[in-house]
């Protein structure tokens, strides 16, 4: 029985979360009575580039997520299912785009306040996702709004020319987005703003967050990834100093970790990574069966910042030679992350950063239903892994926010299957 | 009819085979394109036949290895083609990535079918009426014409692009025709016949197609057809696949007839014809930008699904759509609604079918069409 009580250590600082989204998202759903303008954006989004002229932005797949966590995600998908959405969709797309015709329709429900959001003055989509695009294109119809696209290429050749020129591709698109946004928002564009985001904000983030990642790697792990995957919900969306103070934090009490010799699991055998996004609406669960069995979840590059050259958010680990273009670090952080990219690359730059920087005992490759980018692929990915790292892999199929794809005794069978081969290795 | 019979037989057999069996009599070369969009005119230009590649009518057995149940039967069945090495008689394969699924199954076919010795991908922007689109394309359009000609050591002339080019259009021109006649005397021939021509001219050469669609042309009487009294229907959607014959035949056993379709084996394949100005490869470009059917992988508020299949409804004067959803494309997914409204909105009758590789039954798909058929019949 005592084996059962025991739990994750989380970080102390993780609680903080919930409040400062909730704060998020009382600030946005504020914007329009303080004449501040609401862009709702859709897949890999320039927050940096909204925040510097105060447009209250926030990202339409975190607001699903949110909606999940709460476990309130079937009263919207049933609302976007009844309208006509496939129930093949993404689920992230059904989830907005419900609470969008309830938000048209006047029809939002009171006990659902913190779920709701404004209606946009303008829409944005970072197309890394071809789907991402024809999601925001339904917001542009359901709302009668302008909407702005960048088309981010699908990075075939890996060499260094065709990297730079999409990069240099995005880039003109982000310039005319600062047009766009100056039409939209009836004001000449605030580069100090932006400036001060990027290089001051952003680059200590990135800072703080090389530090993070390197007293990660220890053994046993200082934070489990469902602390990462819980810091992600800031890094995605905010772009004010509480997320530096936030970060900072989170940095003096890792140190503190280290110098106290506190752990994620105090009892850590065997240590796990997780790709994909998250079946959010199962998180609480899962963890609390890794626990108990002394499995620590170490890595996940769906944590805040990313993974491989990504994982120190706006700025590449070889730079590009100039440093005072803010639109070419948003347009490379945008463009050239590991949707776009092939197999190869993601072998390369992603996975063996998990299993090597974090001696990782077996892979979860978490294959969600209606996510393509995420779930492409997985089955080559998982030989690629247990040939070439010779570490065990289970492929988990379910689904990111719509719970009706998750077949709880089939996930459980695979996971325990996964940590019985460890053991028997491992002996 | 003699060269509809010839159009019958030749769907008779998998295409791959029958590809095999030509590329033997005729010792020429053959790559497959797969995705949407892959300007087949410059691969023609090559002396090289282009083929448009489509899941088989076979179980899908290796590619259930790469692919997780939930992906369209197109990809599924397309790598399980080439893994299978059943597609080991190409050449070559060019891989438009429309959508999520065929990007992805640009490294499992080059991972998995290593006796395809060509395989290129190309990216076309999806958001069409931006500033930068054009030139965009026009750069990954010379991309794949330098590939094309380092790899078959050979260039593709502005000339030999224009010949082309000249052929395709023929095609689209007589297949029009072929379209035109259907509005008026749908009885000229089956649903499922039209689909046999179709998927003839996506893999035999352009030239023996046109010659055969002028046999055709000239062999239908349409003085023998008097007023069609079934009820008149459009078909829309089945992106990267062929439609279920059955379906097609069903639809014909409850009463109704296929007037006009915005069909991927159908119009949305030759609808848009390639002005050919001075340069080529930018009226190629143009092609893409101006596609006259609204395409589910792309981006234009100035061309919508809903508004163009209205279109169609009324100039066949057709008494509803059924829309063919190929079974988690999710592109379709998305586009689908702003139809369903769009047809509410004109008083049109709107059916969905989602279409699998892997049919158990095709009893409840019966029951729904007929329901359909019933309802507009008592309009």
């Amino acid at each position: 029985m005592e084996e059962q009580r025991k739990r994750y250590n989380r970080l102390k600082c993780t609680a903080q979360i919930s409040g400062m989204m909730d704060k998020f998202y009382e600030d946005i759903r504020r914007a329009p009575s303080e004449g501040r303008k609401v862009c709702w954006c859709v897949g890999a989004s320039p927050f940096e580039i909204l925040a510097a002229q105060d447009v209250a932005s926030f990202h339409t797949e975190n607001q699903a997520a949110r909606i999940s966590a709460g476990q309130e995600h079937m009263y919207y998908i049933d609302k976007a299912e009844k309208e006509g959405w496939p129930t093949d969709t993404c689920s992230y797309t059904r989830i907005n785009v419900g609470s969008a015709l309830y938000i048209v329709e006047g029809q939002w429900r009171e006990d659902h306040e913190r779920y709701r959001v404004p209606k946009p003055d303008f829409i944005w989509a970072g197309n890394t996702c071809p789907a991402m695009v024809q999601w925001a294109d339904s917001l542009r119809r359901i709302f009668d709004v302008p909407m702005f696209g960048v088309d981010c290429p699908f990075i075939y050749d890996d060499d260094d020319e065709t990297y730079m020129k999409t990069v240099e591709y995005t880039r003109s698109q982000l310039q005319d987005f600062i047009t766009f946004i100056e039409e939209n928002t009836g004001r000449p564009y605030n580069w100090d703003a932006l400036n001060n985001i990027v290089f001051g904000r952003m680059r200590r983030i990135a800072e703080i967050r090389a530090e993070i990642d390197e007293l990660c790697k220890r053994k046993p792990a200082i934070m489990s990834a469902f602390d990462q995957m819980i810091a992600m919900g800031p890094y995605n969306q905010l772009r004010n100093q509480e997320l530096v103070e936030f970060y900072e934090e989170m940095l003096l009490e890792i140190k503190d970790r280290v110098k106290n010799g506190i752990v994620a699991l105090p009892d850590e055998k065997y240590r796990l990574m997780w790709r994909g996004n998250f079946p959010w609406y199962a998180v609480g669960k899962m963890s609390r069966w890794m626990a108990p069995q002394d499995i620590c979840l170490a890595t996940s590059g769906y944590g805040f910042g990313g993974v491989g050259p990504h994982a120190r958010g706006l700025f590449p680990p070889d730079g590009f030679g100039t440093d005072d273009d803010p639109l070419t670090f948003i347009a490379w952080n945008v463009t050239t992350r590991g949707y776009t990219r092939t197999l190869d690359f993601k072998m390369r730059e992603e996975v063996h950063e998990y299993v090597d920087g974090y001696e990782i005992d077996g892979a979860i490759l978490h294959s969600p239903r209606s996510c393509r980018p995420w779930s492409m692929q997985e089955y080559d990915m998982a030989k690629l892994i247990e040939k070439r790292y010779g570490i065990p892999v289970a492929v988990i199929e379910a689904d990111h926010t719509d719970p009706r794809y998750y077949n709880e005794a089939s996930v459980d069978l695979k996971l325990q299957a996964l940590i019985e081969i460890i053991k028997e290795r491992k002996g | 009819m003699k060269t509809l019979s010839l159009f019958d037989k030749m769907n008779s057999q998998p295409y791959y085979e029958r590809l095999e069996e030509w590329k033997k009599e005729t010792g020429k070369k053959i790559i497959g394109c797969w995705g949407l969009y892959v300007p087949e005119e410059m691969i023609h230009a090559l002396d090289i036949l282009p083929v448009i590649l489509f899941n088989g009518r076979e179980p899908i057995t290796l590619g259930a290895q790469h692919w997780q149940s939930y992906m369209c039967g197109p990809v599924r069945g397309v790598t399980d083609l080439a893994c299978k090495g059943k597609l080991d008689f190409l050449d070559g394969m060019v891989i438009h990535d429309c959508c999520h699924e065929i990007r992805g199954s640009v490294d499992i076919i080059k991972l998995n079918a290593h006796n395809i010795k060509y395989i290129k991908p190309i990216w076309f922007p999806k958001i069409l009426k931006q500033k930068q689109t054009k030139q965009r394309l026009l750069e990954e359009l010379k991309k794949l014409k330098g590939s094309l000609e380092d790899f078959w050591g050979k260039e593709i002339t502005v000339d030999a692009l224009h010949r082309s080019i000249e052929i395709y259009n023929e095609n689209s021109d007589l297949m029009a025709e072929l379209y035109e006649m259907r509005r008026r005397h749908p009885g000229i021939m089956k649903a499922g016949q039209m689909q046999h021509i179709i998927l003839a001219g996506m893999q035999m050469p352009k030239e023996e197609h046109n010659q055969l669609l002028k046999d055709l042309l000239s062999e239908i009487r349409t003085d023998s057809f008097s007023e069609d009294e079934r009820v008149k229907i459009i078909l829309s959607g089945s992106l990267c696949g062929e439609m279920p014959e059955e379906i097609l035949d069903i639809i014909e056993d409850v009463g109704g007839c296929v007037v006009d379709d915005d069909l991927y084996v159908g119009s949305r394949y030759f609808l848009t014809r390639v002005s050919d100005g001075n340069d080529p490869l930018e009226a190629l470009a143009d092609r893409y930008i101006d596609m006259v059917p609204p395409c589910p992988t792309t981006q234009d508020p100035s061309n919508d699904l809903g508004q163009y299949l209205v279109n169609m409804v009324e100039k066949s004067r057709a008494g509803g759509i059924i829309n063919i959803i190929t079974k988690f494309c999710e592109a379709h997914c998305h586009i689908y609604p702003w139809v369903r409204y769009a047809c509410r909105d004109a008083g049109i009758p709107e059916l969905l079918i989602e279409t699998e590789h892997e049919v158990t039954s095709f009893d409840p798909i019966k029951t729904r069409i007929q329901a359909f058929v019933e309802l507009i019949k008592g309009e």
